[in-house]
């Protein structure tokens, strides 16, 4: 009962402090609120007259710069936060920003500086070694970045731009055989979005064809390879998956049609039989997606594929894309 | 010499008196700058009053006055000849003009910074044919939207960008409404991305290619190979 009654009062007394806080004009928390709601306008607008009052508070321009910074108007954030680095110059995280802010734009050697000072005063700020290595990687420097995203993994093995760019830097040192373990493991953690598709071509040029890139609708979907039990038209579960995700696109929209081509060298039955294992999944599971907006071709030969400007072979595959009605 | 001076100073002052440049939104000190540059002779009467007359008639064509005090500022500091500088100005307000009637689409006349967005293009070389077929294939964009493509194309005209690819992509991003601000930046990254040797179709076909899949800057650097920063990121203090 005892216990309660502190609970109580202390849920009772958390929205009157950040009321009071709120009256008293605490920058961090009102700061931080308009950066948690991506309201970068309001926050200025809140902001401006309160920098004119105190132009030398330091968590002011802070959170000037990062609301320019969030409206992608750096030219417009950095005098704030160079003010702010200027007013507090041993905090790391200004520093750090101060860096956000060349690189956005496009100074890589003032970025460079502003992290190495800010690991200066904090060797541990995750974030500045993250994008020192990503400065160092840009530069040339796959050694430093390969060094600096081995120690940002020791603390968060699954990061996702330091286990892409550690990817993408054992690709630059000629270091294929890593490259291609390394971007496996991102791929199964990380499986959209523009560095996937990166990722993907970086694969097939490797000539790794587990993932590859297809282009359904106006998107472009990196997609796990259709694969079946060996010698056989069963679709492993990974291949459920990839035509799941088909599936539902087409689902929704529906002014395309699709064209599953099939390849499978000296085997062209077995080769038709996928094909018709491929429509059969994605019209039971899908029954919005009729029957008729699935084109199927099948040959008993390889896929002729270019990546990277080379022709490759591949003995067995499937090869989607995406047609408008 | 000092007597010419002087009599260019009274007939500057009844300019003044006759339309008060600084009543016009003209900054007082870019006013007073000319008022004493015609005084020290640095520029003549009839070019000083030219100045002040096209300065204290931007207002009332509409047209934002800190790009012109900003550009006679400039002419003043490098000494540029009283008969260029008008010349110059004169020009620019043309563009200015032009840039205001293009921008005006659908009964709505454009915000101050898309109008210097577009007059800064046309005076960083775009043509006046390329800011019309940017308004005619605007799409879903606003004025504001199109100004930015104007810019972007100036641009990268200005570093011998394709200008062929540099439409086809600023179309690409207008018929998408995809140019966010950061793509004002793309002309520096093609800068960088030649230091590495990645030839200027490559860089546009990436371009033209995220921006129809309204991808973000980001998207685009991570198809030419650029690492990315997140500039929103949530967190005051980045994880330690």
């Amino acid at each position: 009962m005892h216990t309660n009654g502190i609970v109580m009062r202390n849920t009772r007394a958390i929205p009157l402090l950040l009321l009071v806080a709120l009256l008293a004009g605490c920058a961090m928390i009102e700061g931080q609120y308009y950066l948690n709601s991506e309201r970068y306008e309001d926050g200025r607008k809140d902001f401006a007259p309160k920098l004119a009052q105190s132009p030398n508070d330091p968590q002011l321009n802070y959170y000037m710069a990062r609301f320019e910074l969030g409206a992608e108007r750096p030219d417009r954030a950095l005098p704030y936060i160079q003010k702010a680095v200027a007013l507090v110059p041993d905090k790391a995280e200004y520093r750090f920003w101060e860096g956000v802010t060349w690189w956005a734009l496009q100074e890589p050697a003032k970025e460079r500086a502003a992290y190495e000072k800010a690991l200066v005063l904090d060797p541990d700020l995750r974030g500045a070694q993250l994008y020192l290595a990503h400065n160092l990687l840009d530069a040339g420097d796959a050694t430093g970045a390969l060094r600096l995203y081995d120690k940002v993994l020791a603390r968060d093995p699954y990061e996702p731009q330091a286990m892409f760019n550690r990817a993408v830097a054992l690709e630059r040192l000629g270091r294929a055989r890593e490259m291609r373990t390394a971007l496996l493991a991102y791929m199964e953690l990380y499986p959209d979005g523009a560095q996937a598709r990166q990722g993907a071509q970086m694969l097939n040029l490797a000539g790794d064809y587990t993932w590859r890139n297809h282009v359904v609708g106006l998107r472009t979907v990196t997609l796990r390879s259709i694969d079946f039990s060996t010698g056989g038209s069963t679709l492993t579960e990974d291949a459920c998956a990839s035509l799941d995700v088909i599936g539902s696109v087409m689902s929704i929209k529906r002014d395309f049609g699709l064209d599953i081509v099939v390849f499978v060298k000296g085997d062209a039955g077995l080769a038709r039989k996928r094909a018709l294992a491929v429509r059969e999944y994605i019209t039971r599971m899908y029954p919005q997606v009729a029957p008729n907006r699935v084109f199927l071709s099948w040959f008993g030969a390889e896929e002729a594929v270019k990546a990277g400007g080379k022709a490759v072979a591949l003995a067995e595959s499937v090869n989607l894309f995406t047609r408008t009605n | 010499m000092g007597r010419a001076s002087s009599l260019a100073g009274l007939a500057l002052a009844a300019t003044l008196l006759a339309a008060p440049a600084s009543a016009a939104g003209v900054p007082p000190a870019v006013a007073a700058r000319v008022e004493a540059a015609a005084e020290q002779g640095r520029l003549a009467p009839g070019e000083a009053e030219s100045l002040q007359r096209l300065l204290a008639g931007l207002q009332a064509a509409g047209l934002p006055t800190a790009p012109f005090a900003a550009k006679i500022e400039e002419g003043l500091a490098k000494v540029v000849p009283g008969p260029v500088m008008v010349r110059a100005l004169e020009r620019m307000r043309g563009d200015f003009v032009f840039a205001r009637e293009t921008l005006t689409f659908d009964g709505v006349v454009p915000p101050e910074a898309a109008l210097e967005e577009a007059g800064e293009s046309l005076r960083l070389g775009l043509t006046r044919e390329e800011l019309t077929a940017l308004v005619a294939s605007r799409g879903p964009s606003g004025a504001e939207m199109v100004a930015r493509a104007a810019r972007v194309q100036a641009l990268l005209a200005g570093i011998g960008f394709p200008r062929q690819a540099a439409a086809e992509l600023t179309r690409t991003g207008l018929a998408h409404a995809s140019l966010s601000p950061s793509w004002g930046y793309l002309s520096k990254t093609v800068l960088q991305a030649r230091e590495r040797g990645i030839p200027d179709d490559r860089v546009a076909e990436a371009a033209r290619s995220v921006l129809a899949e309204s991808g973000s800057y980001n998207d685009f650097l991570t198809g030419i190979g650029f690492t990315t920063r997140q500039t929103r990121e949530k967190a005051a203090v980045p994880a330690k």
